[in-house]
C-alpha cells in the first residue's frame, strides 16, 4: 500500500508540465531511433545523453527513461518491415514481424508489436514498484563486502552472457575496469595513470567515450551496409494497423506470459532485454498457438516484444535500488544520474524520493505515451525506415563530434570519441562485445572503493569475502561465472582437435 | 596483416596489462601496512585478470575468423580527422558543413544542390539545438578569431 501511495507522490512529480513534455520528446526521439536500422538503444541513448544537460535532473532522467523505453517500441518497426532488426532485442522479432508482414499484414504485426510492448511494459513497471523499494531496503543491509561481492557477479556475469565468447567479455571487462583506474585515485584523492597529461588527470570522460564505443564505432561499421539495405516503397494508413477482436485475444497471454518471465530476467543483474525476448520466445514455443512460431504468428511477435520491454522495465529496480544496470543502456543510464550528482542505491528511495518515485511514474507515462505515439507516427516512421544508410553515416558522425565537443566544452572531449570509436570498431571486428566495457568503467570505481574498504577491514585477508553468508553466495556464484567459460572454451577446442583428428 | 589483427589486439592488451600492474605495484603502491590498499592495489588485480584472459584470447585466436576491415570504412575515420584538424583553422561548423557536402558530393554522388542544402539544414539544426539550445560556444578556429576578433 505504501508503496502505491509513493508512486501517487511519484505521479504529482512527474505531471508537471516540464517533465510530460520531456516524456514525449524522448519517446518521440527513442521511437525514431529505435527505427533506424543498426544504431540500437546504447548507441541512441549515448548519443543524445548531452541533449538532456538542459534539463534539471529528475526531468533529464525521465526524458532518457522514456526515450530507452521507446527505443524497444521502436527497434520491431525495422525488424517487422525490411527484416533487419534496430537493437539486439528486436533479433527475435523479425522471426514472426517479417513473415507476418510479408503475409500483407505489415501494420497489424506493428501494432501487434506496439500492444505487447505496452502490456509487457506495464506488468514490468508493476512489479518494479514492489520489488524496487524491497530491493532497496535489503541493499541497506548490505556492507563494503557485499557490495563489492555483488559489482563483481554483475560486472561478471554479463560478460558470461554477452556475445558468442564470454571469455572476450571479461578481457572487455577489466579493459574497462582499467580506464575507469585512470584520472583521480577516489579513496586517497591523488592522481594515477595519467601519464603526463593534464586532460588525463580528470579521467577519461564517460561520454565521449560512450558516444566513440558504441556510437562512432557504429557509424564506421554501416559504410559496408550503406548500399545493402532494401528499401522500402510501401505506404501504411492507420486502418491498415487495426486488430480485430481475435488478433487481440491471441496476443493477450503471450504477452501476460512474457511480461512476468521478461520482469523477472530483467531484475537479475546482468541479464538484459536480448536474452529476455530469446528466453520468452523459446518459452511461448511450449504453447499451443493458431500458426506455427516463426511463419509470422501474432503469438510470436507478442511474446518477444512483451519480454523485452517488461525486462526493459524490471532492470529499472536493481539500477535504482542496487545501482547495479542490467544492461549497457542500463549502464549509461546510471552514468547519467551520477553525472548529475545522484548516487542509485539502497539510499536513493529514501533521500530522493520525489526523483525515483517521480521516475518511475514517469515511466508508466512514457508507456502509454510510446503508445499513442508510436500508433499515430506509424506512417511517419515506415517512412523514417526510408532514409537511406548513405546518408544517416555523414548525420551520425558529425552528431558523434558535435556531441562529444558539447559535453566536455573542449577538443578533447572529440579525440577521446574518435580513439574511442576506432578501438570500439577493431573490438566489434574482432568479435569483443563493447558494452561489458561501458558497464564496467560505470561500475569500476564504486566496486574499487568498496574492494578496498573491504581489504582495509580485512587486513587484507580475502577470507572475509566468505565469513558473511550473503557475500559467500555471491562470490560462489562469480567463480562458477568466471570458470564456466574457460571450461567450456577449453572444452569445445579439446572436442574439435579430436575432431580434426 | 588484417589476419594478424586477432593476434595483435589480445597482445596489445597483454602489454596494457603489464604496463599498469608495473606502475600499480612500483609506482603507486600495492600494500601499506597501516593504510591497507593502495592507489595500485586494484588496478593491478585487474590487471593481472586482463593478463590471464587476454593470454586465453591469444591461444585461442586461432580459431576465430578473420576479420574483415573493409577499407571503405576507412572514410569515417579520415572523415573526423578531417573535421577534427580544420576546426584549428577554420571553426567547428564550417568543418562540418565542409565535411557533409565534400562526402555527400564525392562519396554518395549527390547533387551538389542536395549536398549543399542538406548540409546547410544539417549544420543549422545542430547550431541551433547545441550553439543556442543548450548555448554552448563551438570554437571558431583562427579563421574565426581573426574575422570575430
Amino acid at each position: 500500500m505504501e508503496n502505491l501511495q509513493m508512486l501517487m507522490y511519484g505521479f504529482t512529480v512527474a505531471l508537471s508540465l516540464e517533465n510530460i513534455s520531456a516524456a514525449i520528446f524522448g519517446a518521440v526521439l527513442g521511437l525514431i531511433v529505435g527505427a533506424l536500422p543498426g544504431i540500437g538503444s546504447l548507441a541512441g541513448v549515448a548519443l543524445l545523453l548531452p541533449l538532456t544537460y538542459k534539463f534539471n535532473p529528475t526531468t533529464a532522467i525521465i526524458m532518457l527513461g522514456s526515450l530507452y523505453y521507446a527505443n524497444m517500441f521502436g527497434g520491431a518497426f525495422s525488424a517487422i518491415l525490411i527484416n533487419i532488426p534496430g537493437d539486439g532485442p528486436a533479433v527475435m522479432t523479425t522471426l514472426d514481424g517479417f513473415p507476418m508482414a510479408q503475409k500483407g499484414r505489415p501494420g497489424q504485426a506493428l501494432f501487434t508489436s506496439n500492444i505487447a510492448s505496452f502490456i509487457g511494459g506495464l506488468i514490468g513497471m508493476f512489479i518494479v514498484i514492489f520489488t524496487g523499494p524491497s530491493l532497496a531496503r535489503l541493499g541497506l543491509n548490505f556492507g563494503p563486502v557485499e557490495m563489492a561481492a555483488l559489482l563483481l557477479l554483475a560486472m561478471t556475469s554479463i560478460g558470461w552472457l554477452l556475445g558468442e565468447n564470454p571469455i572476450k567479455g571479461i578481457v572487455t571487462t577489466a579493459m574497462g575496469m582499467l580506464i575507469a583506474t585512470m584520472g583521480m585515485d577516489a579513496v586517497r584523492g591523488v592522481p594515477r595513470y595519467y601519464f603526463g597529461s593534464i586532460y588525463l588527470m580528470g579521467g577519461v570522460p564517460f561520454v565521449p567515450l560512450v558516444i566513440g564505443m558504441v556510437g562512432f564505432s557504429r557509424v564506421i561499421g554501416l559504410m559496408t551496409d550503406r548500399k545493402s539495405a532494401p528499401p522500402i516503397t510501401e505506404r501504411l494508413h492507420y486502418r491498415d494497423c487495426m486488430l480485430t477482436a481475435h488478433d487481440f485475444k491471441r496476443l493477450l497471454m503471450p504477452s501476460i506470459r512474457a511480461g512476468l518471465i521478461g520482469t523477472f530476467i530483467g531484475i537479475l543483474p546482468g541479464a538484459g532485454a536480448t536474452t529476455a525476448a530469446f528466453v520468452c520466445y523459446a518459452f511461448e514455443k511450449r504453447f499451443k498457438s493458431e500458426e506455427p512460431l516463426g511463419t509470422g504468428a501474432i503469438e510470436g511477435i507478442a511474446a518477444c516484444e512483451s519480454g523485452n520491454n517488461a525486462a526493459a522495465a524490471g532492470a529499472f529496480a536493481p539500477l535504482l535500488a542496487l545501482g547495479i544496470p542490467g544492461s549497457g543502456t542500463g549502464a549509461v543510464l546510471l552514468g547519467g544520474l551520477m553525472m548529475w550528482g545522484l548516487n542509485p542505491g539502497p539510499l536513493l528511495f529514501t533521500n530522493h524520493p520525489d526523483f525515483a518515485w517521480g521516475l518511475l511514474a514517469s515511466l508508466f507515462l512514457a508507456n502509454l505515451i510510446t503508445l499513442a505515439i508510436s500508433w499515430v507516427v506509424i506512417p511517419i516512421l515506415v517512412q523514417v525506415l526510408t532514409v537511406p544508410i548513405a546518408l544517416m553515416i555523414p548525420v551520425i558522425m558529425t552528431i558523434c563530434v558535435v556531441g562529444s565537443y558539447s559535453v566536455t566544452n573542449s577538443m578533447y572531449g572529440v579525440l577521446i570519441m574518435f580513439i574511442a570509436g576506432i578501438i570500439g570498431y577493431i573490438m566489434t571486428e574482432l568479435k569483443y562485445p563493447t558494452s561489458t566495457l561501458v558497464l564496467a568503467v560505470v561500475l569500476s570505481p564504486i566496486f574499487e572503493t568498496d574492494l578496498r574498504r573491504a581489504f582495509l577491514i580485512s587486513g587484507g585477508s580475502p577470507a572475509i569475502f566468505f565469513q558473511k553468508p550473503i557475500s559467500c553466495v555471491l562470490m560462489i556464484a562469480f567463480f562458477i561465472f568466471l570458470a564456466l567459460p574457460i571450461i567450456k572454451a577449453m572444452w569445445k577446442r579439446m572436442r574439435s582437435s579430436k575432431g580434426g583428428v | 596483416m588484417r589476419r594478424l589483427a586477432k593476434y595483435v589486439f589480445p597482445v596489445c592488451l597483454i602489454i596494457i596489462g603489464i604496463v599498469f600492474a608495473v606502475l600499480g605495484v612500483f609506482e603507486f603502491g600495492f600494500w601499506d601496512e597501516a593504510k591497507g590498499p593502495m592507489g595500485g592495489f586494484y588496478p593491478t588485480l585487474v590487471s593481472i585478470l586482463l593478463i590471464a584472459m587476454s593470454i586465453v584470447c591469444l591461444t585461442l585466436a586461432r580459431d576465430d575468423k578473420d576479420p574483415k576491415f573493409p577499407v571503405q570504412n576507412l572514410l569515417v575515420i579520415l572523415a573526423v580527422l578531417a573535421i577534427f584538424c580544420c576546426t584549428f583553422l577554420i571553426g567547428m561548423f564550417p568543418s562540418i558543413f565542409l565535411c557533409l557536402v565534400i562526402w555527400l558530393r564525392k562519396i554518395e554522388k549527390y547533387s551538389w544542390r542536395f549536398s549543399v542544402i542538406f548540409a546547410l539544414v544539417t549544420v543549422l539544426v545542430f547550431y541551433g539545438v547545441f550553439g543556442k539550445w543548450l548555448a554552448i560556444s563551438f570554437p571558431n578556429g583562427l579563421l574565426g578569431d581573426l574575422i570575430f576578433g
